[in-house]
Parts: C-alpha cells; structure tokens; sequence
C-alpha cells in the first residue's frame, strides 16, 4: 500500500499500524474461523483504528493496540456470537487437571520430555484447538502475536494475573495431549 | 522452592521472560546451571517449555491478508481521507440478496397494504413478533448499542435477508418471529437498502434495516428488551417517538409496552432533518 492522500495522520498510519495487517488477519482467522468473516471484521478493525488513531500513544506496541480493537470487534460485534460459546471454566479446567492428576499421571510434576521435535503439527493444531478459548486466546496472543502479559491484560481486558494463570494452564493441558498423542505413536512409554 | 512449584507458579512466566528480577533469583538458585548443580528435571522442562511456545507459532503459519483486501482497505482509507465514509453506511453485496418480485406469492403480494398512520405516527402495538426471546439487553443499552451498530455498518452493512422490497424484508422479520411492521421512508426519499438478522451475544435477535437517502442513511434496529427503562435525555417527541441527540448521531426511539420491542432510528444528518423525514414517514406491514 503505497503513501497516498498525503496526510500527516495517513503516513504515520501506514508506517505504524498496516505492517499489523498480517498478523491481524490472522487473528480474525483464528477468531472468526472463516474467511468471510475474518475480511468483514479485519476491515472494520483497520478502518476504526484508523479513525482513532489519534488515541494511539506512539512508541506504545501497536500491534497490541490493533489487537484491542480488533477483539473488542469480535466481543460487540454479534456476528460471531453463535460461534464460540463453547468456553471452558476455570473451575472445569481445575478439576479436569484434579481428574488428570488422580489418573496416577505424574508428568505435571515429574518431569520427562513428552515433546520432541517429532511432535506433528497437526498435532499441534488439534491440541490447539481442543483447549477453552479463554486459554487458546491468551496463547495465541503470547506465543503468535508475542504480546507481553500487560498487553495481553489490555487487549483482552482481564487481570494479569488472570493471563499468567491462562497462560500456564493452557501450555500444561497441551502438554499433556501432544503427551497423549506421543504415547499413542509409541514415542513415549 | 521445590520443582511443583516452580512449574505451576513459575515455569512459564520464566519461558515468556515475565518473572521479576526477585522471582528470577529465585528461580535460578533452583535451576542451577551445571551437571551437579541445581534441578536438571525443571532445566529440561524449561527447554520443553520453550519448544512448546515454538511448536505453537509455527503451527500457525505466516498468514498473508489477501492482496485484494489490502486494496479494498487503502480504498476505504482514501475515502475516509476525502470525508467521503464518515457518517454513510456502506452498503456491500446487496445485489446478490434481491431477489425477483416473484419471491413473494402473489397471493400475498395482494394483501399487502401501505398503512398510512395519522400524521405519520406508528402504533408499535400491533407489531408481532411476541414469541421473540428477551435480550439481556436493556432498554437502556438502546442508544449505545445503535451507535455502536451505525458504526459498525459504516464499513459495510450487508443485507442476510431477502431484501428487495418492504414486503421481502418484513416477510423474512415475521418468519424470524420479529416485529413485521416496518418504517417506510419513500415519501422522505429514502429507499430500502436491506435488511439483516444477527444474534445479540444473548442469542436473541436483533433486525437492522438500512433506508438511503440523498442525504444520508438510516439504521433502524430492533430488539426485545429486558425491561422498560427509557433511557434519559431525549431532548423532544414526535408523534409519541422519543428523539435523542447522542455521540453525535440524531437518534428516534421507539419502545412498544406491548410486547417490549425496542426500535431505534439513527442518523448522522442533523435532528431537523429527522423530524422531517418521520414526519413524512409511513408505517408499512403484511397483513396477515
């Protein structure tokens, strides 16, 4: 996208926020889970930060601030509000952990290496997806988007202690199914 | 500190480089660094950590926003530039959802009827749609969430309703259990651009329907409301319509007792024109 209409406010838009493009489509992907709607709500993303650029602190992680907008879309936009419902509790994902750790499986506390650089990324992918949004979210913001945690606090609008603890949770329960996985192909014992 | 909780309070926080200075002397006089030194078990684990986080990035490879879009988007940024989107709707892919008169069986199309209420007041009484579920939202939240509505649909307001007519939009809001009676601002110089049915987060419905004019557009959007608080500051009435002027936009609101629908126009043309274009307004419905 070349410099055009010549504006001071254009330029620094397109200096600071459109190389984000890239990686907002790819959350509005990860959100929406379809393309169409990832165009709709990128679009609507761009063009309102756009018209609120003038609350963007420069020096400030843009791409967080983009990233604020563009979930604060998803959240208000009703569009995609019939399809992620499906969100685990924290009080669930505690006692699938208690369920997990009664199993016998010592492998939160005793360490060994489940994960290898044999671990399939469709593997990956599926364990990804089977997580609760609320921690899929948190780990596609620290991990993709590499967002620190106080930036994290603020696109999604919770505690930081809350994304420290998403964030830990989330990493332990795909360790465990990638471990899953593993021991079925015989990887692990 | 002993290894269950460095890898519930500490493990990744210090894989994201998040730990205080505090946390991460800690951290590393259990750790250590050598063969003999510190928790071997928790340095391995540490490693795991790490190629977990890039086991997690690469999964989700380098996407590319669509070269097309790209250019959709410079498009819009231009416009804004020229003043020329702010305040309009931008109506996309409505063509596709026209759909041939025909849509509508003639015995129907017989019975519809223009309603012409007295001095162009709508009576909301009779609107239908009682079956439709509660919203969360309150009658309060009305003038916010229009806004917000306006706003969103200024990039583009796409028509999910057969919406070549009146008679095609309020036969797709009646089979959604949604009120069928319509405002039709033909006599104000507005056509019908189209009307869409989302879901509040709640699941409930809501409708929007878009009316372009010369001078600007109308978003009508209506939902059942929770209660029956009228938000605050309307600064006049027409014809038993509250008006609002908020963040900007010329908004009319219209609660029906009846059956708690929430119907509000908004507009960013001036409150002058408003009153104008409800005055010469007229109720449109499919008697049924």
């Amino acid at each position: 996208m070349g410099e055009k209409g010549g504006s001071e406010k254009r330029g620094l838009f397109e200096r600071e926020a459109l190389p984000h493009v890239d990686a907002l489509y790819s959350a509005a992907l990860r959100l929406s889970r379809n393309p169409d709607d990832a165009r709709d709500l990128l679009q609507e993303t761009v063009l309102r930060a756009y018209r609120f650029f003038h609350q963007y602190t420069p020096g400030t992680n843009c791409r967080a601030w983009l990233l604020t907008i563009l979930y604060n879309n998803f959240r208000n936009g009703y569009r995609g509000a019939e399809r992620e419902h499906i969100s685990m509790t924290p009080e669930d994902f505690d006692r699938e952990v208690e369920d997990f750790s009664a199993r016998g499986d010592q492998t939160l506390i005793n360490p060994e290496l489940l994960l290898s650089d044999q671990v399939l990324d469709h593997e990956v992918a599926a364990a990804l997806n089977n997580l609760p949004a609320d921690f899929r979210t948190v780990l596609m913001l620290v991990d993709v988007q590499e967002l620190n945690y106080q930036e994290v606090a603020q696109v999604l609008g919770i505690p930081i202690g809350t994304v420290k603890s998403r964030v830990s949770r989330g990493r332990q329960m795909m360790r465990t199914t990638l471990g899953t996985f593993a021991r079925r192909r015989g990887l692990v014992r | 500190m002993n290894c269950e909780e460095y890898i519930n309070k500490f493990l990744s926080a210090h894989a994201d480089g998040e730990l205080t200075p505090e946390e991460e002397r800690t951290v590393v006089r259990h750790l250590g660094s050598g063969v003999d030194d510190g928790c071997a078990a928790c340095r391995a684990r540490l490693a795991e950590e790490r190629l977990l986080k890039a086991l997690i990035k690469r999964q989700v490879a380098a996407v590319h926003a669509p070269q097309d879009l790209r250019v959709q988007i410079d498009r819009a940024l231009d416009r804004i530039d020229r003043g020329a989107i702010s305040g309009r709707i931008g109506i996309a892919a409505v063509a596709e959802l026209r759909r041939p008169r025909t849509w509508i069986p003639l015995a129907a199309a017989a019975m519809l009827l223009v309603v012409v209420a007295a001095g162009g007041g709508l009576s909301w009484i009779h609107g239908g749609g009682t079956s439709g579920g509660v919203s969360a939202l309150s009658a309060g939240d009305a003038l916010d969430q229009a806004v917000y509505s306006y706003e969103t649909f200024e990039t583009a307001f796409r028509p999910n309703v057969p919406s070549g007519s009146l008679a095609d939009i309020a036969m797709a809001y009646g089979s959604a259990a949604m009120p069928d009676l319509m405002w039709n601002f033909e006599f104000a110089g507005y056509a019908v651009v189209g009307g869409r049915i989302d879901r509040l987060p709640d699941g409930n419905p809501i409708t929007y329907t878009l009316y372009h004019g010369r001078n600007g557009d109308i978003l009508c959007s209506r939902y059942k409301a929770s209660d029956f608080a009228i938000p605050p500051g309307a600064i006049g009435q027409i014809n038993g319509h509250l008006l609002y002027e908020y963040q900007g936009y010329s908004m009319c609101l219209t609660v029906s007792e009846h059956d708690h629908f929430i119907c509000v126009l908004t507009t960013s043309e001036p409150m002058d024109e408003l009153r104008h274009d409800i005055s010469l307004a007229r109720a449109f419905s499919i008697v049924r």
